[in-house]
């Protein structure tokens, strides 16, 4: 189509208009970039006014919390705000060699501190719900972590007008963003104590340990016993309600230990989905089933090397969403699938006789056993 | 903290709006005239297409600040617990309520008249999340 207008030079218009598009190239050559950098710094801008109202959100809840449950004469708020400024101080890892042992114990030094706290500032909170709270404190820290974080990298991008940092940060926000909304739905979960999509393998666990005898094994962690298919299976969950996951590494590495003629481990845990995957799904695979910093994982490894025993995995799919907030159906029913599963596993790959540990990981938060 | 959106930027911002705004709505009202009474129909559709252009530019600008300012949504889900009776088998599910937990214990059963409390087999969350709660 012809442009009159910016064609007629007696047009007063079309005089405009020439001058505007040659305004605008002139403006687009030199300050391209920095128009550019102003409309990224927009989005993390908008992106860290949320992550300021998650934050606040969960702060929130966890105050509340602590003062509807704990029903302490002390004001919580004071040690939400510092508990939110927590950080974990990694081992040095220059010498890898011994470094799990360290993180371990930092590990154990961090969960013993905050479950202290929190039992001096809710004293009315029975166990269960000092773990819901301990839950609930982690959200808000590493809500609080995010906005930092975000913060630091705006400001210092602003600060110092690098559009490659700002759009850095900009390529790595949906993700952020997604896991903070996820985080943020679990403060719903973590105040009411709902099952969680976490506690996926725990309640398969639950499933076969539910009406036996169970004992603490490792700490946060019990053992039950049954048999399958004429197989004794030990079954091993972290100690529900309470929003725990235990201490499975040390169980097994114990329970291999003490236990001779273990043939098999099968490890049951809530994994992550891909984009266009089913929640709910369940897949197979060799190794130890099981998230974390890698500790617990190590823990496992060592004792079946150590035995020549097979370790093999039950894997419930979902989102990062679904993960820390209420079992949907879809996980309920793919639950019942694993249980499923773990029984004709059992029957595939063991005799009649043989000795079966079964570890069913995850957030024990809802599921008792 | 941060530098919030109510600085400079966003005044200019909201000023070219503006601008984009009337100059947009005269350059379709100058189109629309020419075109019922000029010879030349081109400019008048040109007037026409940069006016309309113009206003969709600031109206989707609008928009965008509309849902951006909206808030943010908490999905609540419904959560259900399901009980099994000991005795008699039957399942009953009812809202979750706080203290629940799977193989902890609920009410008496109604249909048997049971004394043992049933067990809860199942805490779920009913349908997909609906509720929103606007922070």
């Amino acid at each position: 189509m012809q442009l009159p207008a910016l064609q007629q030079q007696d047009n007063p218009i079309g005089i405009i208009m020439n001058l505007v598009f040659l305004a605008m190239f002139f403006v687009f050559v030199v300050w391209g970039q920095r128009i550019q950098l102003t409309i990224s710094l927009r989005d993390v801008e908008y992106a860290l006014s949320r992550l300021k109202i998650m934050r606040d959100e969960a702060r929130r809840a966890a105050v509340e919390n602590l003062k509807r449950i704990g029903k302490s004469d002390k004001d919580p708020t004071y040690y939400v705000d510092r508990y939110l400024e927590y950080v974990f101080i990694p081992p040095v890892t220059m010498d890898p060699a011994g470094v799990v042992w360290k993180y371990d114990h930092l590990i154990g030094v961090t969960e013993d501190r905050v479950k202290d706290e929190v039992k001096a500032i809710a004293p009315a909170a029975n166990e269960a719900q000092q773990f819901n709270l301990q839950n609930l404190l982690e959200v808000a820290q590493v809500l609080n972590t995010y906005y930092r974080v975000i913060r630091h990298y705006y400001i210092f991008g602003k600060k110092t007008a690098s559009y490659f940092m700002i759009i850095q940060i900009q390529m790595l926000l949906p993700q952020i963003m997604r896991e903070a909304e996820a985080l943020l739905g679990a403060v719903h979960a973590f105040t009411y104590g709902h099952p969680i999509g976490d506690g996926a393998g725990a309640l398969v666990a639950a499933r076969f340990m539910h009406g036996r005898e169970t004992k603490e094994v490792a700490k946060d962690t019990v053992l039950g016993e049954t048999d399958i298919e004429g197989r004794r299976v030990l079954v091993v969950k972290s100690k529900g309600p309470g929003g725990t996951v235990g201490r499975p590494g040390d169980a097994v590495s114990a329970i291999i230990k003490k236990r001779r003629g273990i043939s098999t481990v099968l490890m049951v845990d809530a994994g992550l989905k891909l984009e266009g995957e089913k929640s709910g799904e369940i897949f197979e695979g060799i190794g130890a089933a099981i998230g974390g910093i890698g500790t617990e994982k190590f823990k496992i490894e060592e004792a079946a090397t150590k035995k020549k025993v097979p370790l093999y995995g039950i894997i419930i799919k979902m989102s990062t969403q679904e993960a820390v907030t209420p079992i949907t159906k879809e996980i309920a029913e793919g639950i019942e699938l694993a249980v499923q599963r773990v029984k004709e596993v059992i029957k595939e790959r063991t005799k009649i006789g043989d000795l079966v540990l079964l570890v069913g990981v995850g957030n024990t938060m809802g599921i008792g056993q | 903290m941060a530098k919030q959106p109510g600085s400079v930027f966003v005044s200019l911002y909201f000023m070219v709006l503006g601008i984009l705004l009337v100059v947009s709505a005269g350059m379709l009202a100058i189109g629309v005239r020419e075109l019922a009474s000029s010879s030349d129909p081109s400019q008048s559709m040109f007037y026409v297409l940069i006016g309309t252009s113009g206003l969709a530019i600031t109206l989707y600008s609008i928009w965008q600040i509309q849902s951006k300012t909206k808030g943010l949504k908490i999905q609540v889900a419904k959560v259900v617990t399901v009980l099994e009776c000991g005795s008699c088998h039957k399942k009953v599910t009812r809202n979750f309520k706080e203290g629940d937990y799977v193989y902890g214990t609920g009410e008496k059963c109604g249909s048997c008249g049971s004394d043992a409390p049933m067990t809860i087999t199942d805490v779920f969350a009913e349908k997909p999340p609906q509720k929103k709660t606007t922070l």
